[in-house]
Order: C-alpha cells, then structure tokens, then sequence
C-alpha cells in the first residue's frame, strides 16, 4: 500500500512538472493528446469494460462535444470554453437518446447499434451543413499560444475523469455495474434496475467522451466530421486504448493512451524520422497487429496482465 | 401465500404455459416437476416476472406480482434461484453473497444474514476471498442459495438445483432445501429430478406440454400410475 501510494505521489509529481521541464511544443502536443486519450479511453472502459456494454460508437459522444463547443462560437458567439462543459452535457441528452434505442440489445447487437449510431451522425453531420458547415468544418482561433495552458486544462480534465470513475466503481454503483456485466439477469432479479444503472454508465461515459470533444476543438481549433465523428480515429481507437492498456482496470485506458498514442506517432513519423518512409503508410497495419498480439498474448492488457509480463521478463533475465 | 391463476405465456408467438394454475401455501415445499421443456422453467421466470403472462394473474399475499418490473419483485420477499446458478464468475464469494442483500430489510441486516449464511456453508466461509468463477460445481450451487437467502426471503424458488451435480450432491442440494425450508422460508421446487423431489417434496404438481396434468401431496403421486410410469420407469 505504501508503496503504491509513493508511486502515485511520483506520477503526480512528473505530471504536474512535465511542460515546466520539457520545453519541446511537439513532446507537450503529445502528451496533451494521449491525456485526452485518457479520459476517452477511460470513459469507454467504464461502459464497455466494467458494465460490459462493448461500444464501437463513441465518436457519437466525442465529436457531439465538439461540435457543441464549435458552435458555441459560431452559432452564439460565446468562447467556445463553455462547450467544455455544455459539451458533455449536450452528449448526455444524446447518449439518453442512444441508449433508449441501443440499451435494448445486448452483447455483439449493442456493438452493432452503436456502431450504426456512430456513423448516422457523422452523415448527418456531414450533410446538415446549415448547422454544421458540412465538410468545411468549423475554425477557430486558438486562445492561447502556448501549450502549457491546454496541457494544465487537460490534466486537469484527466485527473476530474478518472477519479470520478475510480470513486464510482469503488461505491456501489461499481458493483451493480460488474454484475450487469457478469449476468443481467441475475442481476435484475436481486434486485438491481439494469436499465436504470445501464443509462447511469452510459450517460457518465457520454459525458467526459462529450468534454473530451469540447478540449480536442479547444486545442486543435479547427473540427470537420470525418475527424471527430471518424470511426477509427475516434471510435476504434478508444476501444484500442482500453483493450491494449487493459479491459476493466482504473489503469489501464490511462496505459493504453499513452502507449496507443506513442505508437501512431511513431509510424506516422517513420519512427520519428530515422525509418524508411514506407513505414509511415503502415500505421493502420501495425495498428492491427498490436492488436493481434495483445488479445493473443495479452487478453487483459499491459495492466490487467502485468504480473504476466513481469514473470516473462524475470524468466528471460534468469535464462539469460 | 402465492396464488397463479390461469396463466397463458408465449415467447414471441409460441405458446409455452395453457391456463396453469396452482398456489403455495405458506411454510411449505411446493414442487413443479415434468420432463424437458415442460414449461417449468418458463412458470418460474414468469414470477420473477421476467416474462409477462398474456392471461391469468400472479398474485403474492393478494398483492399484484404480474404487473412489476423484475427488479421489483425481490422487495417483496421472494427470491428466485436461477438456472445453472447465474453467479457473477469475476466477484468474489462474499461479493457475491453481498450482491444479494442490496435493499430494504436485507441491507440493513446484512451481517447477520451473512454470518447465518456462512454458518450454514462453511465452506464458502473458507473460500470468501475467491473468485466465484472458481468454485465447484456444488460450491458454486451452495453460493447461489446463499445468494437467495441474504435477501431474508419469505419465498425461495429454486429452478433445478439439482442440474449438473453428482448424485451424491444432489442429496446433500436437497437436504438443504429442506433445511431452509425448515427456518420458515416456503419453498417452491421445480425439478427434473422427479423421483427424489416427490419424495421431499409437501405437495408436488406435474406439468406436461405446458399444461397442469396431476396434482396431489409427493407420496400420492409417488403411487400414481401414470407418474410411475411416465418418470420413474417402473
């Protein structure tokens, strides 16, 4: 336990000091995003990793927050900060409405729904370009020049989600989530109003995705559909961040993030400029691989299975 | 103390229960039994009122059960232990036993319910901290029961307690349903097992075809001819 809390105190630390000690902007713009990651990665695990509801639909929630944020400037000529928090309420009162229509179906069904959801608005989006200026896509300027500010927000945002998460599924809430998971039935007849608790997760889940949107227009300030309602860079890769950081853990989004996005910087760098460039155009590719090899290997993830990985790197040291 | 008046329940367009009727009366062991697809299971779940009758009424102490959503029906006293145990395999036996005891009455005794429990089971005592996943099979069936009771039930329905164990754990299942059954909790049996649950059983009706075929106190039916001839193969 002591032990655990030192490492945390340490983490703390090196968080809070990172954009004071490396001055790099291209270093800061990546660990910014992978906080991002974080929270969405996060807010996936809680719906599909501990209530078992596997979403392939989250751009829904994500690009719902930026385009709230979008147009709070836009449409009512206010900072489009506000959509920080009107971002993830507004994906709340969407994720209600997706939930009436996909709660009722479970397993591989709600996937599919969710994933039918996912790309109806980026068409709609699209399409309705009246609100949305269609495939022009809304820009903005950015408030600040620096990016230590919109590092602090995000770490911020990172640390309000994951504790927000962390105290659910340590009260009972958590419970009645792991046993919709583990049988919804079984569940209902103790006594637990699954569809009651199955919108609680959602609509929480919908919610720092929806925040997380509002950041990503903030800092990047300029949004089109095919971005942030895109099916596999916003809705694949938050389910890449929990399998791969590990399905059901407090950690593992927060690993998978950084890992996840470390990766896609490094290909779409070519290994940050020493590789051949081909490399570059193999990042999808590698994507699946990375995932092959985890569900292979590593079903639960780098944190669900660290005891694992620690045992095969002592046996390597010991043959060695 | 639980009356079901001539339910008729369909999945999708199926007809599976014609017009059962029958009631429970308090304090004693009630057994539905009848071969595969009888319509047992489909009685049971219809009360736990995870499926809806198109007909009939289920009424509990003359209070309405048909109409509640499922999560509701364990507030007023009645427990169902499903099917092939239904256990939450990734939370520990206590979690598990805990899951059982969220509201009213239950929770506010929950540690006392939970140390009757462990005293009639002490093996899941032992085994509290395992993963549920990890039981044996009559271990796993010992925590479902032990699930029920930590609601304080009034009435305890058991759907095949008997299914997938070894005979001699059959025995020990039965036993202890009448053990409980003993503490005052009624108890409605549906079982396959025809033989060995008329011969525990207080009153026993058999189901065939979806339909109430025979009804009468477990020895009655033990002699009956047609039960002999059709379950017991004598």
């Amino acid at each position: 336990m002591k032990k655990r809390n030192l490492a945390f105190l340490v983490g703390g630390v090196v968080f809070l000091l990172f954009p004071l000690v490396i001055h790099s902007d291209y270093y800061q713009h990546l660990v910014i995003i992978a906080l991002m990651w974080v929270v969405v990665g996060s807010s996936w695990n809680l719906l599909a990793g501990y209530t078992g509801l596997v979403s392939f639909g989250h751009a829904i929630f994500f690009g719902t927050g930026a385009y709230t944020a979008g147009l709070f400037i836009t449409k009512v000529g206010v900072s489009a900060w506000w959509g920080m928090m009107f971002g993830g309420m507004v994906s709340v009162v969407i994720g209600l409405i997706v939930g009436l229509i996909c709660l009722r179906l479970r397993g591989p069904y709600f996937a599919l729904a969710t994933l039918a959801g996912g790309e109806i608005f980026r068409l709609a989006a699209i399409n309705w370009e009246s609100l949305t200026e269609g495939m022009v896509g809304i820009l903005i300027i950015q408030t600040f020049q620096s990016k230590v500010p919109y590092y602090y927000i995000a770490l911020a945002m990172t640390i309000l989600c994951v504790y927000v998460i962390h105290l659910l599924m340590k009260a009972k809430w958590g419970y009645y989530f792991v046993s919709i998971r583990e049988d919804q039935d079984a569940a209902e007849s103790l006594g637990i109003n699954t569809t009651l608790y199955k919108n609680v997760s959602l609509l929480t889940s919908a919610f720092f995705t929806g925040m997380a949107g509002a950041f990503y227009m903030n800092y990047m300030g300029f949004i089109d559909p095919e971005v942030v309602y895109s099916l596999h860079h916003i809705s694949i890769m938050a389910i890449l961040v929990g399998i791969v950081g590990g399905v059901a853990t407090i950690l593992g989004p927060a690993v998978g993030a950084f890992v996840m996005v470390g990766v896609q910087e490094a290909f779409r760098s070519a290994l940050f400029g020493v590789g051949p460039k081909w490399i570059s155009q193999a990042h999808a590719l590698v994507f699946g691989l990375l995932v092959i090899f985890v569900i292979m290997f590593l079903a639960n993830g780098i944190v669900g299975d660290w005891p694992k990985i620690k045992r095969t790197v002592l046996r390597i040291k010991e043959s060695t | 103390m639980l009356k079901v008046n001539g339910i008729d329940v369909f999945y999708e367009d199926l007809q599976v229960l014609w017009d059962v009727t029958f009631d429970v009366k308090e304090k004693e062991i009630l057994a539905l039994v009848g071969a595969n697809g009888a319509g047992k299971s489909t009685t049971i779940k219809t009360i736990s009122s995870l499926l809806k009758p198109k007909r009939g009424t289920i009424e509990f102490n003359d209070m309405r059960l048909d109409h509640l959503p499922p999560h509701e029906i364990i507030g007023h006293g009645i427990v169902h232990v499903p099917e092939g145990r239904r256990l939450f395999p990734e939370m520990s036996v206590e979690e598990n036993l805990i899951m059982g005891s969220l509201y009213g009455e239950a929770k506010a005794k929950r540690f006392e319910t939970l140390e009757y429990v462990y005293g009639t089971f002490p093996i899941l005592r032992e085994r509290r901290k395992q993963m549920a996943g990890t039981l044996s099979g009559g271990e796993q069936q010992m925590l479902a029961v032990g699930r029920g009771l930590m609601s304080r039930p009034r009435l305890m329905m058991f759907d095949e307690p008997s299914l997938g164990l070894a005979p001699i754990l059959v025995q020990l299942i039965f036993d202890l349903v009448k053990r409980i059954n003993e503490q005052d909790v009624t108890v409605l049996l549906v079982e396959q097992n025809v033989m060995q649950t008329l011969a525990m059983c207080d009153r026993a009706y058999v189901l065939e075809n979806g339909r109430i075929m025979l009804k009468g106190t477990g020895k009655e039916l033990m002699t009956d001819d047609h039960v002999k001839e059709a379950y017991l193969g004598i």
